[in-house]
C-alpha cells in the first residue's frame, strides 16, 4: 500500500463530472448561439480540450502520478497533434496545387 | 445503431465519399470499443458482488478504468470534431 499515489476524494470526482457536463453543455451552446459561429472552432477546441485535461488528470489519474507517466501520455500526444497538423497543411497544400493547376490548365 | 441505419438509408454509406467512410469506420470502432468497456465493467460489477473483487483485485480495477476513461477522451474528441465543428 505503501507505493500507491493518494487517490482524490468522492467529492472531487463528482466536481469533475459536474465541470464536464458544464462544459459539454457550453459546447452544445455554443453551436446554436450564431454570434459563435465566426470563432466556434477554437472555442469547440477549447472547450474540448479542457475536458479531455479534466479527464486524464483526474480521472486517470495523471495529476496524483509520477511525471513520467505525464510524458509518457503528454509526448506521443504532441507527436499526434503535430503529424495531424502537418497533414492538414500537406492536403490543403496539395488541394492549393490542384486547384492552381486547373486553373492554370483552364 | 438508430444513427448508422438512418444515415444509410438515406444514402451515406461506408463506400458512398470521405466521409462516409471516416464517419462510419472512426464511430464504428469507437462503438465497440464502448461495448468491450461495458461488458468488462459489468464483469466487474458482477464479481464485486459476488465477494470476489477484494483489495488484491485493484490493479484489475485501476485497469478497468483507465481503459474506459482512455475511451471517454477519444469520444471527447470524436464529439466535438465529428458532431459540433462543421
Amino acid at each position: 500500500m505503501s507505493d500507491e499515489h493518494q487517490h482524490p476524494t468522492v467529492d472531487v470526482y463528482l466536481r469533475v463530472a459536474a465541470a464536464l457536463v458544464i462544459l459539454t453543455v457550453l459546447e452544445v451552446g455554443v453551436f446554436y448561439v450564431p454570434a459563435f459561429h465566426p470563432v466556434l472552432v477554437p472555442v469547440l477546441l477549447v472547450l474540448s480540450a479542457a475536458k479531455f485535461a479534466l479527464v486524464v488528470m483526474f480521472y486517470m489519474h495523471l495529476k496524483a502520478d509520477s511525471k513520467f507517466f505525464t510524458f509518457l501520455f503528454g509526448a506521443p500526444l504532441l507527436l499526434a497533434l503535430g503529424v495531424m497538423v502537418a497533414l492538414l497543411f500537406l492536403f490543403f497544400g496539395a488541394l492549393t496545387l490542384r486547384g492552381g493547376g486547373a486553373a492554370g490548365a483552364g | 445503431m438508430i444513427e448508422f441505419t438512418e444515415f444509410v438509408h438515406k444514402g451515406l454509406t461506408m463506400s458512398t465519399n470521405l466521409f462516409g467512410c471516416t464517419f462510419f469506420v472512426l464511430t464504428g470502432t469507437h462503438g465497440a470499443h464502448v461495448a468491450v468497456g461495458v461488458l468488462w465493467l459489468l464483469t466487474l460489477w458482477v464479481r464485486a458482488l459476488q465477494g470476489k473483487l477484494g483489495p488484491a483485485n485493484a490493479m484489475t480495477v485501476e485497469i478497468t478504468g483507465l481503459y474506459w476513461h482512455f475511451v471517454d477522451v477519444v469520444w471527447i474528441i470524436i464529439f466535438t470534431v465529428v458532431y459540433l465543428i462543421q
